[in-house]
């Protein structure tokens, strides 16, 4: 029987101070030189398969296409190590991914990197975006964030005042009802810096107002964003237009796209639902691939909404958090 | 630690190698993990393991099966008959990489029922893990979602897809499976003493076996963890290296 080699090879990467990160680069056997190079950020604490392996066939999907794809753990998940030194949890992270986004420029020829991520991984992903200007695009899954809305509270509520298991257990009823409020409210109040622990994750959650602000920050830097939201995480997100509701300015702009893949969970369990998923993410980045085509061709190559990932990166270039590689964090 | 890809081209598995600061003993361990989602949650305890393992002086090597983790492949191409050979394949690599003659196999879930085939049939491996072992591959197969899916090709369990074939092998899975010869054996199990003495210890010593058991209520590794929550079964990883130091 003949034998398929795939369209990719996979090599193992140790980098960060002291090499104490680990990763898995997964390299297309034919690159295609406009395209992002996207590093995953862990989902949680699961080590950098993904859940469901969903970063492996991500990566391996995107290969398919051309696209070069790091998946790595950040310090103390996985097989990396715990940095020496106590800092924060945001600057242990940050410290992290700019090491993964330095390797990606500096050994694997990076002129766009896109970074991204599943549930805490999307806050992170997300979080460094606002620092790093070599970051042209970001896609988050099910992104931990003040998108509660009174709509989001009457899509989660209703369906259980008209559930028979709810009106049998009269108490959970109010508790779910009291929850359901809780949230909207708990999205307008401002976080009480890293000791606060929200719901999802060990983040902590931001103001409405300030995450309109970095969106609006972002996207005037001509940042690509992507948010995808599951059906999995109902207090989350639960119906296709909350986050116009909640963010309508950004949801508006032309370099951000949202999806509501109501019939997937948050940990993609099933096949359908990794295949919708890889297509969408396959189908986001080759558009931010494209769009750095014809940015190039562009007499003027600065940040314009259509400007790819491609030319932000490889303007910035060199202007790196983390270059000097004095990494000291505390893990998780 | 040395994180590797090995194998046949067509055929790479992945392996993270942890090698001793100071060792004199000839023996290498090869942790073989649960298979499906239950690999996911036991990554960082098998992490733990082999961590203290190698600060215990043993060459340690953790496998991801063709398919699961790191691996090259999809878990739904894969059955039993190729995760054993992907266990053999691991003896053969860290004999070849730490130069050691003798082998101990640790295994989680059905990973543990894997390594007792294993060692069945080897005569270089002078001690075994049985982790929870999976001894009712019925029983298992009904609590993972996939006791009702006979007919389909290929189910979802647990977020890898599971192929008929190796549905139908761990169907196949009794007390019978574990069977003489083996080495001397740790059966370490989470069931609690209530549940009475654990079918497997019986099995085994009815067989000669020489066996130890560690019955304990502690963290299920292979259940506990992701998505924010970090358990570990610190008191087991201890018990284990222990019982092979």
């Amino acid at each position: 029987m003949a034998v398929v080699k795939p369209p990719y090879r996979e090599q193992v990467v140790t980098f960060g101070a002291a090499g104490g990160l680990v990763g898995i680069a997964t390299l297309p056997v034919e690159p295609r030189a406009d395209a992002p190079h996207l590093v995953l950020i862990n989902p949680g604490i699961i080590h950098r398969v993904g859940a469901s392996r969903l970063y492996v066939a991500v990566a391996r999907a995107l290969a398919a296409s051309g696209v070069t794809t790091l998946r790595f753990d950040l310090s103390g998940i996985g097989d990396s190590e715990r940095a020496a030194g106590a800092v924060s949890l945001s600057e242990s992270v940050h410290a992290d991914v700019a090491a993964a986004v330095d390797l990606m420029t500096t050994r694997y020829g990076a002129e766009g990197v896109a970074v991204g991520g599943l549930c805490s991984g999307a806050f992170d992903a997300f979080e460094y975006a606002l620092r790093d200007p070599r970051v042209g695009a970001v896609a988050m899954i099910d992104m931990p964030g003040p998108f509660q809305h009174w709509t989001h509270v009457v899509h989660y509520v209703a369906p259980r005042l008209f559930s028979a298991e709810c009106w049998r257990v009269p108490l959970k009823k109010l508790k779910r009802v009291w929850g359901a409020f809780a949230g909207a409210r708990e999205a307008d109040v401002p976080p009480a810096g890293e000791a606060g622990a929200p719901a999802i994750g060990v983040r902590s959650r931001r103001a409405r107002e300030q995450m309109t602000a970095e969106l609006d920050a972002l996207l005037s830097r001509g940042v690509r964003l992507s948010f995808v939201f599951t059906g999995g995480l109902p207090e989350l997100y639960n119906h296709e237009a909350q986050f116009r509701h909640v963010f309508p300015r950004a949801a508006r702009h032309p370099l951000l796209t949202v999806d509501y893949l109501a019939a997937c969970d948050h940990i993609f369990s099933k096949r359908t639902h990794r295949a919708e998923m890889i297509a969408r993410m396959r189908t986001w980045v080759l558009a931010a691939a494209g769009a750095a085509a014809r940015g190039r061709e562009s007499p003027v190559p600065t940040a314009t909404p259509e400007a790819g990932i491609g030319l932000r990166a490889s303007t910035h270039r060199g202007a790196t958090p983390g270059d000097d590689g004095a990494m000291t964090a505390g893990g998780l | 630690m040395n994180p590797f890809f090995f194998g046949p081209s067509a055929r790479r598995v992945f392996g993270v190698y942890d090698v001793p600061a100071d060792s004199t003993r000839d023996v290498g361990i090869v942790l073989c993990p649960p298979i499906g989602g239950e690999y996911l949650c036991a990554h960082p305890t098998y992490r733990l393991l082999a961590r203290l393992l190698a600060a215990s002086g043993y060459h340690v090597l953790r496998l991801d099966y063709y398919g699961t983790g790191d691996a090259y492949g999809e878990f739904e191409e894969t059955h039993q008959a190729q995760w054993l050979a992907d266990i053999e394949l691991a003896i053969t690599e860290i004999r070849d990489l730490a130069r050691v003659s003798r082998i101990g196999l640790v295994g989680m879930r059905y990973g543990a029922t894997l390594a007792a085939q294993v060692a069945r049939r080897r005569d270089d491996v002078d001690c075994l893990v049985l982790w929870d072992a999976i001894v009712d591959g019925r029983t298992y197969l009904a609590e993972i979602g996939a006791g009702d899916d006979a007919g389909e090709a290929v189910v979802d369990v647990s977020g890898v897809g599971m192929c008929a074939q190796a549905r139908r092998d761990i169907a196949g899975v009794t007390l019978a499976t574990f069977a003489a010869p083996l080495p001397r054996t740790l059966v370490s199990t989470t069931a609690p003493a209530s549940d009475g003495p654990s079918p497997l210890v019986e099995r085994l010593a009815g067989q000669r076996i020489d066996v130890s058991v560690r019955q304990d209520v502690d963290v299920r590794a292979w259940l506990e963890g992701p998505l924010g929550r970090l358990a570990l079964p610190v008191p087991t990883v201890q018990a284990v290296v222990t019982w092979l130091s």
